[in-house]
């Protein structure tokens, strides 16, 4: 279903126009899940105890207020909603149920991609025997855990990951440091090698284990032309523009191949332990108050930007039109999904062109889901229905160099540094620093201003390092052969996820994406093939059915 | 990106873009190029650079169908004709039949056995599964 809501007025009657439009399924989740306040949603942003529907994070409900009340409930919710429109009960509802279903819908667009990402590392895993195998290692894993005491693979794999770990730090924190610095060149350079290197070179090893795989023979010419294009086209996808849908599928593909890498080249308890290591500094980097993540969120807040144009994957663009009275030289529409710096920087720019007043509409920047549409509004705050500003949720994908694909360990080392800074994925509501931003990523058009419209698609982003860390859990789970451990990590890892976006939406504020899910993705792989597996298996050999 | 939204112009130049890209041997872009454009050019009430855009996909459609039918001749000359190509074959070879390592199948004998066998003889290998026959 659509997920774009366009309110067109701002008055509540348009509220409830829009929302009848999905009547039928607001309906149904409301009556799902029990209503939350939706006044504190609105008012007491991120303050309030009173957690708002998990829907509504990633769906700003269509909330017309007046602009006064806007400041007010940007700045820490503390005033209570004061002056927020206060719109009728029934609008309240018209807007929860709108919440709900938008939020709800918005899961679910994670669920396609993050499947489908496991998908292929599992479908891999099954049947190309080449990702199964170690017998080259990476650079950052001296130790190979040959030795079979348990109690050495046990000091192997500890070593290993604190290893990868100091490197990921190391990483976090240049790219931290490039960021402040404002070396915007130097980290765009940096992406754009990295995911040549991914989407050419790995591509080429994957296609060439593909191919012995299923016996099927090819001969240079054709591989090449094959390569070269699907190269080109997945560096347009991903850097510039492309059709969304394709832009998505390269994402995934890219995040897949990079989750095969791990697998292949880190040896076996090596990469539970990595896994253990980087959901807990995912947790730390997040939401420390010195946590470098937390420090780039804030940063690229006060800057009103994207915090990265990095890998992200978003399930819709953010676009964003101009009304009569823009300026001619606002930017076009861009699209979030792109993680393009044009994309970022055109959100900015158009934010701030609108602006009156400096507000760092581009808090959505970084969550370039936001609301473009929010310019509009800002032009006019006197008099405007604000968007709610719903805190983007963005799941970011911190790319520290990006460092995908583990490669031969004598070419990478050379890249290393670019692939190691993995992913620090965090899921963040951006919400302005100032009181005035609003990471609405709705917007809606006030009536009072006609000529000026703008429409915001509701989307969701995560972070291309979650998808990543995802499917080596499932991918490591599924090469012991079983698949009832593949399935119950699966459904752990998906059960993760809903908690964390639950968790956004009552915390509002930047949270990491892997911790919950990594935790009960281990807790269930190593339950279930201790425990349900042997019990399944006697159950079956004595042929009782449960 | 949703091209829907975006204004015209953008669109003809984006369409343009494309249509310039894949001149360098990249059919697949031309294809993009053609799904994406599709409603654009043809489906949608006509406006200023409808025309423009419907030229650069009809081109773009022209381009892939040439690609496709070279491509696809040049894998069918190929493959019907590897094995009396010899060693022009092989060396064009991105995967090469000819040789298998047969390592994670006697990988508990001498790992590093190399089995070569003439193409035509494919028929050697499904012997290789039964482990009762010994290979000298």
């Amino acid at each position: 279903m659509d997920a774009h809501v366009s309110a067109s007025t701002s008055s509540p009657a348009t509220v409830a126009v829009a929302g009848e439009d999905e009547n039928l399924s607001g309906e149904a989740e409301r009556l799902e899940r029990p209503p939350r306040r939706q006044k504190q949603q609105r008012n007491n942003y991120g303050s309030n105890a009173d957690s708002p529907d998990g829907a509504v994070l990633t769906v700003p409900s269509v909330v017309i207020r007046d602009s006064t009340a806007r400041p007010s409930r940007l700045s820490g919710g503390g005033v209570g909603g004061g002056g927020d429109g206060a719109p009728g009960p029934s609008q309240q509802e018209i807007e929860e149920e709108q919440g709900l279903k938008y939020g709800a819908q918005h899961v679910i667009k994670l669920f396609v991609p993050v499947s489908l990402c496991m998908l292929v590392v599992v479908a891999t895993i099954n049947s190309i025997s080449f990702y199964n195998s170690t017998d080259v290692y990476l650079l950052y894993t001296p130790f190979h855990e040959l030795s079979p005491e348990p109690s050495v693979k046990l000091w192997n794999a500890l070593a290993n990951s604190l290893i990868l770990m100091s490197v990921v730090v190391l990483m976090t924190i240049l790219l931290i440091v490039l960021y402040k610095k404002r070396c915007y060149r130097v980290i765009h350079g940096w992406l754009i090698l990295s995911s040549f290197m991914l989407l050419f070179i790995f591509t080429y090893l994957y296609l060439e284990e593909l191919l012995r795989a299923y016996n099927i023979p090819m001969d240079y010419p054709t591989a090449v032309l094959i390569m070269w294009n699907f190269g080109v086209a997945g560096m347009m996808a991903i850097h510039w523009q492309a059709p969304l849908r394709l832009q998505q599928g390269y994402l995934i593909f890219v995040a897949a191949l990079m989750a095969l890498v791990f697998i292949k080249y880190l040896p076996e308890w090596t990469a539970w332990a990595v896994l253990a290591a980087i959901s807990i500094w995912d947790l730390i980097a997040v939401l420390s108050p010195r946590g470098p993540l937390r420090i780039l969120v804030e940063t690229a807040q006060e800057r009103n930007e994207q915090i990265f144009p990095a890998l992200i994957y978003s399930s819709t663009v953010l676009y964003t039109y101009m009304g009569t009275h823009y300026t001619p030289e606002q930017p076009l529409p861009t699209t979030t999904s792109s993680p393009s710096s044009s994309n970022s920087t055109t959100t900015t720019r158009a934010t701030q062109n609108s602006l009156a007043s400096p507000d760092p509409g581009a808090g959505a920047s970084s969550s370039s889901r936001s609301g473009n549409s929010r310019h509009g509004q800002r032009q006019q705050e006197n008099n405007q229905a604000a968007a709610e500003g719903m805190p983007l949720v963005s799941f970011k994908n911190n790319l520290h160099g990006n460092a995908e694909a583990a490669g031969f360990t004598q070419e990478w080392s050379a890249n290393l540094s670019d692939r190691v800074a993995r992913r620090q994925i965090e899921v963040q509501t951006t919400q302005s620093g100032n009181g005035r931003r609003s990471n609405e990523y709705r917007t809606v058009t006030t009536p009072n201003q006609p000529q000026m419209e703008a429409q915001e698609e509701r989307g969701i982003k995560l972070g291309l390092g979650d998808f990543i860390f995802y499917s080596v859990l499932v991918g490591k789970a599924s090469s012991y052969g079983d698949w009832t451990t593949t399935i119950a990590c699966f459904v752990a890892i998906l059960i993760g996820l809903c908690l964390t976006l639950l968790l956004l939406a009552i915390w509002r504020k930047a949270l990491p994406a892997l911790p919950i899910s990594i935790t009960f993705g281990l807790i269930f792989c190593f339950a279930t093939s201790a425990v349900v597996k042997p019990f399944m298996e006697k159950l079956s050999a004595k042929q009782v059915f449960i | 990106m949703d091209i829907s939204k975006a204004p015209n112009p953008r669109k003809l130049q984006l369409c343009r873009t494309y249509l310039m890209n894949g001149f360098a041997f990249l059919p697949f872009v031309w294809a993009i190029n053609v799904c994406w454009f599709f409603d654009e050019a043809f489906r949608k009430p006509p406006y200023p650079e409808q025309s423009q855009i419907k030229r650069y996909v009809i081109y773009s459609a022209i381009g892939t169908v040439l690609w496709l039918i070279a491509l696809t001749t040049w894998i069918i000359i190929f493959q019907t004709n590897r094995a009396d190509w010899g060693a022009t074959a092989d060396y064009m070879s991105f995967i090469n039949l000819a040789a298998l390592n047969v390592h994670t199948i006697y990988k508990y004998l001498d790992p590093s056995i190399i089995l070569t066998y003439d193409i035509n003889e494919r028929h050697v290998l499904d012997k290789l599964k039964d482990p009762l026959i010994k290979y000298s």
